[in-house]
C-alpha cells in the first residue's frame, strides 16, 4: 500500500533561513540571539518580527503583492537604478550575506561567525549607491550587463498584518566585455517586508549564497 | 597599545611621521590598515585586514581576507572596526572592489600580443644609468629597518620579483623525512641519512627545511 512508503524523517525538514541557529559561545549580539540576523556583529538594531505558519495560497493578495515586489526590485537591480532602489528600504534595514562555509552535516551550522560579505545598515547602502554614482567607480564603468533571475517565491505571514516574510531564489549573471566569460552567483533570500505608508518596504534580508568562495571577481552588486 | 611598540618603532611612527597603512611579507602575505569613517559623524574608525593571495592558476589568484582586532577592545570598537573593513575592503569593500577591476585589467592585458612580444617596464624610480631618483632615506630619517623611500617607485616591487627569481634558481631543498613508529623521533641529517633520534641528526646546513 501507498501509506507504507517511508516517511522523511522530521530532521529532513526544510528549515527557513532565518531558523533558529546554535548561538557560539561569547556571542557578543547576547545569548537571546538566535537568528543570522540577530547573531550578526552588526545586526542589533534589526527587527525582530518572524513568519507564522505555511506559506500562503499563492493566490492570496498578501504572497501577490510580495511577489510584485520582488519583481519590481529585480528590475530596478538589473537597471543598477540604486537610488530608487534605497527607496524600497526602511531606515532600520539590516541587509545580511553571510560568508558561507563547507561542514559536516551534523555542525550545526554553515555560516561563518562574526563575518559577512554583507553586514549593512541604511547609512553603509546608502554610501555604497554613493561610490556607483562618482567617477572614481571604476568596477561598473562600463557598468556590467546583470540579470536578476527570480523565483522560488513564497510568502508568510506574521503576528503583524503590516509585515510579511518573503522567500526568493535568486540566480544573478553578470558579464561585461566581449572577452571574459560571464559569472553567476545563485543565493537563497528571506525578506521581512514592512508596510510603510501604504508602500511594501524591505526591512530586514538575509542572504545565503551557495558559493563558500565567492568566484565573482567582487560583489560590486546588490543581491 | 603604546605600550606594545619598541622604541624603534615609537621612533617610525612618532618622530619620522610613517603610518604603514599597507605592508607585505615575501611572498603572498599582506597586511592592511586604514581609518575610514562609518557613519554620519567625522569620526574614523581604524581597522586592520590580513590577506593572503592564493595562486590558482597562471590567471587566477584566490585572495583570503580576514578581519582582525585586539580580543580586548571594547565590543562597540569591534563592531564599528569591523563595519570600517567591510565598507573598505573583502569582497564587497568599496576600495576593493576597484582594485580587483585593476588587477583583472592587467591579467588581461599581459596576456594579449603586444604584452608577449614587449619586456615589462618596472624601473620606476631609477635613472637610465640606474642611479635613483632620490636617494634611500638615511638613518636620521628612518628608524625602521631596511631600505625606505618616499614618493613613487617601484623598489619594492623590483627586491620582491628578484628575491622571487634567486627562489626558483635555487635547487630543490632536502627534504626532511622522519622515521614513524620508530624507537625515537627520528630525523635526517643533509646527508639523507635518518637517525632514531632528533639530537642525533643536524639540519641541513643553509637550514632550508621542505616538510615530506
Amino acid at each position: 500500500m501507498s501509506t507504507d512508503l517511508p516517511q522523511a524523517p522530521p530532521s529532513a525538514a526544510v528549515t527557513a533561513i532565518t531558523d533558529p541557529q546554535p548561538v557560539p559561545a561569547g556571542n557578543p549580539t547576547g545569548d537571546d540571539a538566535q537568528t543570522l540576523s540577530e547573531q550578526s556583529a552588526l545586526g542589533r538594531h534589526a527587527s525582530r518580527v518572524q513568519r507564522v505558519g505555511a506559506s500562503l495560497p499563492f493566490d492570496d493578495p498578501r504572497h501577490l503583492q510580495a511577489h510584485h515586489w520582488l519583481v519590481d526590485e529585480a528590475w530596478l537591480l538589473d537597471a543598477q537604478a540604486y537610488e530608487d532602489w534605497l527607496e524600497m528600504i526602511t531606515e532600520d534595514v539590516h541587509y545580511l550575506m553571510p560568508v558561507r562555509v563547507t561542514t559536516a552535516l551534523g555542525a550545526g551550522y554553515d555560516t561563518a561567525r562574526g563575518m559577512a560579505h554583507f553586514d549593512e545598515d541604511k547609512y553603509s547602502l546608502s554610501r555604497r549607491v554613493a561610490r556607483f554614482l562618482t567617477e572614481h567607480a571604476w568596477t561598473e564603468d562600463p557598468p556590467s550587463r546583470l540579470r536578476h533571475h527570480l523565483s522560488n517565491v513564497r510568502t508568510f505571514a506574521t503576528d503583524d498584518a503590516d509585515h510579511l516574510v518573503v522567500e526568493s531564489a535568486t540566480l544573478l549573471f553578470r558579464n561585461r566585455g566581449d572577452v571574459r566569460e560571464g559569472s553567476f552567483v545563485s543565493a537563497g533570500r528571506e525578506d521581512l517586508l514592512r508596510l510603510v505608508d501604504g508602500h511594501w518596504k524591505l526591512a530586514r534580508r538575509v542572504i545565503l549564497v551557495d558559493d563558500s568562495v565567492m568566484r565573482m571577481q567582487n560583489l560590486a552588486i546588490f543581491l | 597599545m603604546k605600550e606594545q611598540f619598541t622604541d624603534d618603532q615609537l621612533t617610525v611612527i612618532g618622530d619620522d611621521g610613517f603610518m604603514i597603512s599597507a605592508a607585505s611579507v615575501y611572498p603572498n602575505l599582506s597586511f592592511v590598515h586604514n581609518w575610514p569613517r562609518v557613519g554620519e559623524s567625522e569620526d574614523v574608525l581604524p581597522f586592520i585586514s590580513i590577506r593572503q593571495w592564493q595562486p590558482i592558476s597562471e590567471d587566477e589568484t584566490e585572495v583570503l581576507s580576514w578581519f582582525a582586532v585586539d580580543a580586548e577592545a571594547p565590543e562597540e570598537f569591534k563592531a564599528l572596526s569591523y563595519k570600517a573593513y567591510l565598507m573598505c575592503f573583502g569582497s564587497t569593500g568599496m576600495f576593493e572592489q576597484d582594485d580587483v577591476e585593476n588587477w583583472v585589467s592587467l591579467t588581461n592585458t599581459a596576456a594579449g600580443s603586444m604584452a608577449r612580444r614587449l619586456l615589462l617596464n618596472s624601473r620606476m624610480g631609477i635613472l637610465e644609468d640606474d642611479e635613483p631618483v632620490i636617494p634611500p632615506l638615511g638613518p636620521d630619517a628612518f628608524h625602521g629597518p631596511g631600505d625606505a623611500r618616499t614618493g613613487y617607485s617601484e623598489y619594492n616591487q623590483r627586491a620582491l620579483l628578484n628575491r622571487w627569481a634567486d627562489d626558483l634558481e635555487k635547487p630543490m631543498a632536502q627534504a626532511a623525512t622522519l622515521t614513524v613508529g620508530g624507537p625515537g623521533a627520528g630525523t635526517q641529517d643533509a646527508a639523507g641519512r635518518t637517525s632514531p633520534s632528533a639530537n642525533d641528526a643536524e639540519l641541513p646546513v643553509d637550514g632550508a627545511v621542505a616538510q615530506a
